[in-house]
């Protein structure tokens, strides 16, 4: 049911079932350094696996294991309590105490670690997270992004071998999600803790995802990079209909400050997009709409669309309606190797389809506008400190 | 609900607060009913004779609907209106207050029974020896008495305890109750060895073994009156009066223990 | 000044706010128990429990002293005991009349406490035991402190309910001047002679500023505590 990819170093391993009146759960997962996703529509299951995870919610039969520690077992009926456990939690609502400053608030837990480090760890992630302005105020006067910023910076100080997140910017608005973003993109790489981030928003997986777990109705369906998984047409209902593309590794490769683009390098090819903030030679993630794809037999001459890259049809998924969603490996510009090759999706017509004579195996061409890519698809920047606020 | 109003006193509106405040001590009420039934006032410790008239008065055809509280609580009803149309006291001192306010038809006021002072406990004492030699036998402990500065039972006790000349070795001892149910109370647990109710309570509980009366010559007579409010002498409520003051009337005070009128 | 009331007056009211004070301080910590009980758990008999509370607010005053006679008393069921073995004893003390008042007011003091209990996040709890702290730690430093207005609130109310007891205080410990009368026992002596109507309304004006002043300061002190909690004006 689950397939486990490129998890080199397990340092979380999950495997329980929990049954409720309406609600059947069976999850096995296992978790790396970096940043796992757990991805899935509303009612998944995503955050009752986190609530078991921090000890909260009680599994009713199975293992929990945290960097070699097992947390739970049913079978000893070993249960051991949140505060027992070690892991940070950041919850959707910020849940700072509101008769404490923030200063305060970020210290409770501070006591986890050992004394010598602790002025240290304070000041650096005070730093990291932009909290020195704020450390004399009361959670009632700061903003829902200061908020959330605490509250991730306040589960950092506690010493966490696991960090928690459940949709920690689901109430926030875009400027605000913006804000905070680049901030967890740090945080694993900063404090070496692995992550479990809960999320049913595409572009946060794009951006901070080492590995996508996707869950549905009380099961993980699939598990790896988030490349190959967005890239499944079988995944499709799951990963988005509407919104439904792939994910595309690539790097900078310069800027053209005059006409306000940035040339992005994949397999050879050059991606052009709106200018981006991203220095030259950053790996950057890319996510392209299905729909903002077009296909070609032959690339066009003579056409606005400045994307257009040489493909080969891998996979057909017939939809009910008038669409057909492909699956399309890139070629590389200087050696055909499809197994590293990157994957684009594309939605068309039937019609189309058979007008063109389109088969899996056959080579094309995939027309991308450069102005569809928007910033917001774009994802892992470096680790330059954002503007506070 | 202060209302000011200029042509009311001082003195006047003292009364109707102290009196609004006194509604709230009632300890029982029955509600007044219209029609033929005579409402009396009558001080509780006189509820069993009223009870044991019942048969008698069925046979008359009398209804009363009785209500029963301190003396000091019913005189103040009836100062302010209260529907009373027989008033029935131990206490002369609110019966004479209320003589003097023109609210009891003089006519009508008579005494109708007496009463005696006793010395009780719960324990199979030889208590006549101890009339005189109260403090001595309290030990540590206190005397239950209804409380002198405002029950009548309580201040007939504080007179014969001045006049065996035992104030004041016992008046810092004393565990003053709201009435004389409650001293009769504390003696019959045990939390007070002993205690002076009426010669009417002795009977009242099996807890009480022992009781020593106090020569009447100590106190005041405990003389129990009973008269017609102003205008409401109707020829039930003169009926019932004569009842009472009749042999009929005279047995049911004496097996409620009460003594002879004098 | 002085001269406005007698010395037993001012002693009476001296008693009354003694009494009641310790028997709003007396009962928090119960009262805080109890409502912990009622508010965050279940158990067989939580309605039992919740019944029996709330029973001086229903039964006559009278009763309930009556009640604290059978047990408390020095041949009550569990006084005996205290006084044979400690020599302890309530029946005509300062300490009884303040233990009626605050079985009286105990209702009171449970619900405010449970109520403000209930409002608590227990979110915010859930959040504190993910940063290492004891379920101890949990209350006394985020439950408490969340709580403080709910138990101001419950003082209060108690303070005010005891400072007007009447019935259980003169049924379990009598009307001893300096012992045990307090304000509303004086009150009612008053009333019972003619001719008490001014010092009548001396004292009852007397009780009335007092249980005004106790809940003024109460609002004030909770609303400052709310400000310091919430940030709301």
């Amino acid at each position: 049911m689950t397939a486990v990819t490129d998890v080199t170093d397990t340092l979380l391993h999950m495997d329980v079932r929990l049954k409720r009146k309406n609600f059947n759960l069976d999850v096995t997962l296992q978790a790396g350094s970096g940043v796992t996703v757990l991805f899935g529509r509303s009612g998944a299951g995503k955050s009752t696996i986190v609530s078991m995870l921090a000890g909260l919610l009680t599994p009713d039969a199975g293992t929990i294991r945290i960097q070699n520690k097992t947390v739970f077992e049913s079978a000893q009926g070993l249960n051991l309590s949140p505060q027992q456990r070690t892991v940070g939690y950041v919850f959707q609502d910020p849940r700072l105490f509101p008769h404490l400053t923030v200063a305060k608030n970020l210290s409770y837990g501070l006591n986890r670690l050992p004394l010598a480090k602790r002025s240290d760890t304070f000041a650096h992630v005070v730093d990291l997270l932009g909290l020195e302005a704020l450390l004399g105020r009361r959670p009632h006067s700061l903003s829902g992004g200061e908020k959330q910023r605490t509250a991730i910076g306040r589960a950092l100080l506690s010493n966490p071998s696991l960090l928690l997140m459940d949709e920690p910017l689901a109430n926030l608005d875009g400027p605000r999600k913006e804000e905070i973003l680049p901030y967890i993109e740090q945080l694993s790489s900063a404090f070496a803790i692995p992550v479990v981030y809960v999320s049913h928003a595409v572009e946060e997986v794009v951006r901070l995802a080492d590995t996508l777990v996707l869950v549905d109705q009380g099961t993980v369906v699939a598990s790896g990079r988030v490349e190959d998984i967005f890239g499944r047409l079988d995944l499709s209902p799951l990963t988005g209909r509407y919104e439904a593309g792939a994910v595309l590794n690539l790097s900078v490769d310069k800027h053209d400050h005059e006409l306000g683009l940035t040339h992005l390098t994949v397999q050879g090819h050059t991606l052009y997009t709106p200018k981006v903030d991203i220095s030259v030679g950053q790996q950057v993630r890319l996510r392209l709409r299905a729909r903002d794809v077009a296909v070609a037999l032959s690339a066009p001459p003579n056409t606005s669309i400045l994307n257009q890259l040489p493909v080969l049809i891998k996979d057909v998924d017939f939809t009910d309606g008038p669409h057909v969603e492909l699956a399309l490996t890139i070629q590389s510009q200087n050696e055909p190797s499809p197994a590293k090759a990157q994957i684009v999706r594309a939605r068309i017509t039937k019609k189309s389809f058979q007008d063109l004579n389109l088969k899996i195996g056959t080579s094309a061409h995939a027309l991308i506008k450069a102005v569809a890519i928007d910033r917001h698809s774009l994802g892992r920047f470096d680790t330059k400190k954002p503007n506070a606020k | 609900m202060i209302f000011i109003t200029p042509n009311f006193g001082a003195k006047m509106f003292a009364l109707r607060l102290s009196a609004l405040i006194a509604l709230i001590f009632i300890t029982a009420i029955r509600p007044a009913v219209a029609g033929d039934v005579i409402m009396v006032f009558a001080a509780s410790s006189l509820q069993s004779v009223l009870d044991g008239l019942h048969p008698v008065l069925n046979e008359q055809n009398l209804t009363i609907s009785a209500v029963y509280a301190s003396s000091a609580t019913l005189a103040r009803q009836i100062e302010n209106g209260a529907g009373a149309d027989v008033y029935l006291t131990a206490n002369s001192k609110w019966m004479d207050d209320l003589e003097s306010l023109g609210l009891i038809d003089s006519t009508t006021r008579t005494p109708v029974a007496s009463n005696r002072l006793a010395l009780i406990s719960n324990q199979e004492l030889d208590l006549a020896a101890t009339l005189g030699a109260i403090k001595n036998a309290l030990k540590e402990s206190r005397l239950a008495i209804a409380d002198p500065g405002s029950v009548p039972a309580g201040e007939y006790a504080k007179q014969a305890l001045i006049s065996t000349q035992q104030w004041d070795a016992v008046k810092d001892h004393l565990a003053p109750t709201k009435d004389v149910t409650g001293a009769l109370m504390l003696v019959a647990r045990g939390e007070a060895p002993l205690g002076i109710v009426y010669g009417s309570d002795v009977g009242r509980t099996p807890d009480i073994k022992s009781s020593a009366l106090f020569p009447p010559n100590t106190h005041s007579p405990i003389v129990y009156q009973i008269a017609a409010i102003k205008g409401h002498t109707s020829p039930g409520v003169l009926h019932f009066l004569k009842l009472l003051n009749g042999p009929d009337g005279t047995k049911a005070f004496q097996d409620a223990g009460f003594g002879a009128k004098p | 000044m002085t001269d406005f009331l007698s010395p037993q007056e001012w002693a009476a009211l001296g008693l009354s706010l003694k009494v009641s004070t310790w028997a709003t301080l007396g009962s928090l910590p119960l009262g805080l128990a109890v409502a912990w009980l009622l508010a965050r758990t279940r158990f067989v008999g939580h309605g039992l429990l919740n019944a029996i509370v709330h029973l001086p607010l229903v039964l006559p005053p009278v009763v309930v002293g009556y009640g604290l006679l059978v047990v408390l008393g020095r041949k009550g069921l569990v006084g005996e005991w205290l006084y044979e073995a400690f020599g302890v004893s309530f029946v005509f003390t300062w300490k009884g009349a303040a233990i009626a008042a605050a079985v009286m007011a105990f209702p009171l003091m449970v619900r405010a406490i449970r109520l403000s209990l209930e409002a608590v996040d227990q979110g915010l709890e859930e959040a504190a035991k993910t940063l290492g702290a004891s379920s101890v730690r949990v209350f006394f430093t985020i439950t408490l402190p969340l709580v403080l207005p709910g138990l101001v609130t419950g003082c209060v109310l108690a303070f005010a309910r005891a400072l007007g007891e009447f019935g259980a205080t003169i049924t379990f410990v009598s009307n001893i001047p300096g012992e045990t009368r307090t304000l509303p026992l004086a009150l009612y002596t008053l009333t019972q002679a003619p001719g008490g109507d001014a010092a009548t309304l001396r004292l009852a004006v007397l009780a009335v500023i007092v249980a005004l002043a106790a809940l003024l300061a109460s609002e004030l002190f909770a609303r400052r505590l709310k400000r310091r909690i919430g940030g709301e004006p």
